[in-house]
């Protein structure tokens, strides 16, 4: 793979970004107003450490719309028009627009740590050693990648028409019962239960120990389920890619 | 055209910049500092008054009870305990140079940032043990004391109207002979009295001025200071003109003249003015009790003394403003003045009224620079104290940290973050009920059965205080046997055994829940039962009396009627022969306290 065709590609997709505020600006409009909300208008009581939590949570929120709209909703999109058909009979491996779009995702993520950490800092009186605020970021911006996978998966699965429709189903449920929102403590036990099966929960939990809110439990096996997803839904999409080629 | 290579260089610039803008946490800042247990540690961004200058952002690093360095960066040895105080002002711990040395006193002033008292009148019995203490590095909870011990006074003169019985002196012919007996019994320097008592609207008799040279010549033949009490400017004259070193107080019967300042000028000799107590004796409001930051640590001995008032004083008004003008013009003079409060007088508390004395500095003209030197740095190098009153290498850590910038506005030293006495942080009690003030309960009331050993119980005597008392204390048969020798020779004679309540040595614990004292004994002679308790461990313990004990009796002490005991803060009961002397046999089979029935 020739990666100057995949720097091509990135600039590419990133003059799409621009050129298309309307996809860019709420993706990013979205967690900063909720973390706003939620995170620094709500906590003005100074219950000092909420505005810390819920940097590192909305910032999970943040990181999946990107990842989850970008590749789920544009690949189903573009599915329908016919670009992904174009794409495969251009002389690059299909991989490359793919690598671009993920790095887009990744792009989006630090966008939205960026904002968000800037609104705590400044607002909410987030402090952090300059190892955890750097630490937070890679979370984020690596802890895209299995929503991207999802995001893939799902887009190759659904139509152009289905899609906008199931993904937001999929993703606001998601993000709430993973504690992204409220804090998980504050959810009733059964509820609790239920964020295990999540992958945000995974990447919240990893969070919320980078900025110094939860114990390093289980560190290891958060990270390795967020692994074990990104493979499943990457195998989905493969088989779903045979599918729409065998179409 | 935009050179299209640096882009990604401008980018990766953005983002390193980004990481470096977003902001760190502060490290713990004084209420949140954890424990301090040893007497080294260092201390970081705090502007730094060093006793006469001040110097931003500094590091300070205590070894062992003393400086060790003070600079911008300072290195610390691995293991030192950091603090950091930005936004705090590091002080010398000050010098009150005007108090006279009763009960809690030197407790009472270091929870005040007073780390030296200068006492101008005192008991003698108190001084050997606090000339030893003062040359200490060990942890204490009291301020070090320098004494000017028994004054100098003519017999019904100003002095003599404590209850103190002191020896008086008549004529000059006495005078060697009596100052060399002040210093003998340690006096470190000497105080005469010159108050005719006319500004008190009486009169008294007082030294003539002959006896007053004769006994300032006498103190600086054996190289002591001579400090003189007066009211009047013609007596400040006089104290002046006789060689005195320093005037224990201010003249405010009338403004001094220009003579007079040029005299006190050329003579070098310095001025306590003492305003905090000349402005109760005129009658004005100290405000003290208004100050929560005052009030909060403001023991009840202290908020009574703060709440005395002179008799009379509504008619002396004019007082503090005469003596404001002449602290004035003598400052303008050149005539270097030192803080004092003369607490306990009415009015006044140790530690917190020489707060109020800094206060009145300023508003007679002195900068507040200048105002904490009067109470730093000057009174250390009038009195010859030799590492104190100034933060540089190799001072005793005596060190005040406030909240907020004292140069900027004086009342800012009230607000006390902390206190090291020798580099110790100082446990500053609060009195308003708050946790701080809390001791842990005592968890065990037994205590003597003497079937195996002594129980924790041991022999003392007043031969901590100076006197010559002696004492055998034995265990056997179950009992614990006391052989007192109670001697005269000290200002309260006694000799017994003593036992801790707390785990370390005097330290306070909660004995509110228990309501009784069992002791079964009998005794050959009159005992006491010796209860120490309350703020300070060098407290005056409160006393319970047990007589007629010929025959094993079982005697019951109802603690409430205990009079000064502070049950929420017991700290050791003793139970000893004395004050008459004698010899007395004291055999304690079981002593333990009880609950209420």
């Amino acid at each position: 793979m020739n990666p100057s065709i995949l720097m091509r590609e990135v600039r590419g997709e990133l003059l799409s970004a621009i050129r298309q505020p309307a996809f860019v600006l709420p993706t990013l409009a979205f967690p900063v107003m909720f973390y706003l909300f939620f995170g620094l208008a709500f906590t003005m009581s100074r219950s000092m450490h909420m505005p810390t939590w819920l940097l590192a949570t909305y910032g999970v929120f943040g990181i999946i719309a990107p990842a989850l709209f970008g590749f789920g909703i544009m690949v189903a999109t573009e599915k329908g028009e016919g670009w992904l058909r174009l794409k495969r009979a251009a002389p690059v491996s299909p991989l490359v627009p793919l690598l671009a779009r993920v790095a887009m995702a990744m792009l989006f993520a630090f966008l939205v740590f960026v904002l968000l950490a800037s609104l705590g800092a400044l607002f909410g009186g987030v402090r952090m050693p300059r190892a955890d605020w750097i630490l937070l970021a890679v979370t984020l911006t690596a802890g895209s990648i299995p929503f991207c996978a999802m995001g893939l998966a799902c887009g190759l699965w659904l139509s152009a028409r289905a899609a906008p429709a199931v993904i937001n189903l999929v993703y606001l449920p998601m993000a709430f019962l993973s504690g992204l929102w409220v804090p998980l403590p504050a959810f009733p036990e059964w509820m609790q239960g239920m964020a295990n099966v999540l992958p945000p929960y995974h990447l919240a939990a990893i969070a919320l120990h980078v900025v110094g809110m939860q114990p390093a439990e289980n560190l290891w096996l958060h990270a390795w389920v967020l692994t074990g997803v990104t493979m499943v839904f990457l195998a989905v999409a493969a088989v779903a890619w045979r599918h729409v080629q065998e179409n | 055209m935009f050179p299209r290579f640096l882009v990604p260089v401008l980018l990766v610039a953005l983002v390193i910049a980004f990481f470096l803008a977003l902001p760190e946490p502060r490290a713990p800042q004084p209420p949140d500092w954890p424990a301090q247990t040893g007497n080294s540690f260092v201390l970081r961004g705090a502007q730094v008054f060093d006793g006469e200058r001040l110097h931003r952002n500094r590091d300070v690093l205590v070894q062992d009870g003393r400086i060790a360095a003070v600079g911008p960066k300072v290195p610390a040895p691995a293991g030192t305990p950091e603090f950091s105080a930005e936004g705090h002002t590091l002080l010398p711990a000050f010098i009150d140079a005007h108090t006279h040395n009763f009960g809690d006193a030197r407790s009472d002033a270091l929870r005040f940032g007073v780390a030296t008292q200068i006492d101008l009148f005192t008991a003698v019995d108190s001084l050997a043990a606090a000339r030893v203490e003062r040359e200490s590095l060990e942890r204490t909870d009291q301020a070090d004391l320098w004494s000017a011990g028994t004054l100098l006074t003519v017999a019904r003169g100003h002095g003599t109207q404590f209850g103190l019985p002191i020896p008086t002196l008549d004529d000059a012919t006495q005078a060697d002979a009596f100052v060399a007996a002040r210093i003998a019994e340690g006096s470190d320097f000497i105080k005469l009295v010159l108050e005719p008592g006319r500004s008190f609207g009486s009169t008294m008799p007082t030294l003539d001025a002959a006896t007053v040279k004769s006994a300032i010549e006498a103190a600086h033949a054996r190289g002591k200071l001579a400090l003189v009490h007066v009211s009047t400017a013609v007596d400040a004259r006089t104290a002046i003109e006789a060689g005195g070193d320093g005037l224990a107080h201010l003249f405010a019967d009338t403004l001094a003249d220009a003579d007079l300042l040029a005299l006190a000028r050329e003579r070098e000799v310095f001025v306590i003015p003492t305003l905090a107590v000349l402005e109760s004796v005129a009658g004005r409001a100290h405000g003290l009790d208004d100050d929560p930051r005052i009030l909060s640590h403001l023991s009840p001995v202290q908020r009574e003394s703060l709440a005395r008032q002179f008799p009379g004083n509504g008619v002396r008004a004019k007082l503090i403003e005469r003596a404001l003008g002449n602290a004035r013009a003598l400052h303008e003079a050149g005539v270097t003045l030192l803080a004092g409060s003369d607490a306990p007088n009415p009015g006044t508390a140790h530690g917190a009224s020489l707060h109020r004395e800094l206060e009145l500095l300023v508003e007679a003209g002195l900068t507040p620079a200048q105002a904490l030197a009067a109470a730093t740095a000057h009174p250390a190098k009038r009195f010859a104290l030799a590492d104190r009153g100034r933060i540089t290498s190799a001072m005793r850590a005596d060190l005040v940290l406030v909240e907020g910038d004292p140069l900027a506005d004086i009342r800012a030293t009230r607000a006390i973050a902390a206190v090291w006495k020798n580099g110790y942080r100082v446990a500053r009690l609060r009195f308003d009920g708050t946790a701080a003030d809390q001791a842990a309960p005592l968890t065990e009331p037994v205590l003597g059965r003497f079937d195996e050993g002594d129980d924790g119980w041991m022999p003392t005597t007043d031969r901590i205080r100076g006197g010559t008392s002696d004492v055998a204390m034995v265990v056997s048969g179950g009992r614990l046997a006391i052989d007192a020798d109670v001697r005269a020779g000290s200002m309260w004679p006694w000799a017994g055994a003593m036992r801790m309540l707390g785990t370390a040595p005097m330290e306070p614990v909660d004995a509110r829940d228990h309501a009784t004292l069992h002791v079964r004994l009998r005794a050959s002679g009159p005992v006491q039962v010796l209860f120490f308790s309350g703020a300070s461990a060098a407290g005056v313990p409160a006393s319970w009396p047990i007589t007629d004990v010929a025959d094993w009796t079982e005697v019951s002490i109802p603690l409430a009627a205990v009079e000064g005991f502070d049950a929420a803060r017991a700290r050791a009961l003793a139970i000893v022969a004395g004050p008459q002397p004698g010899t007395v046999r004291i055999e304690v089979d079981s002593i333990e306290l009880r609950g209420p029935e």
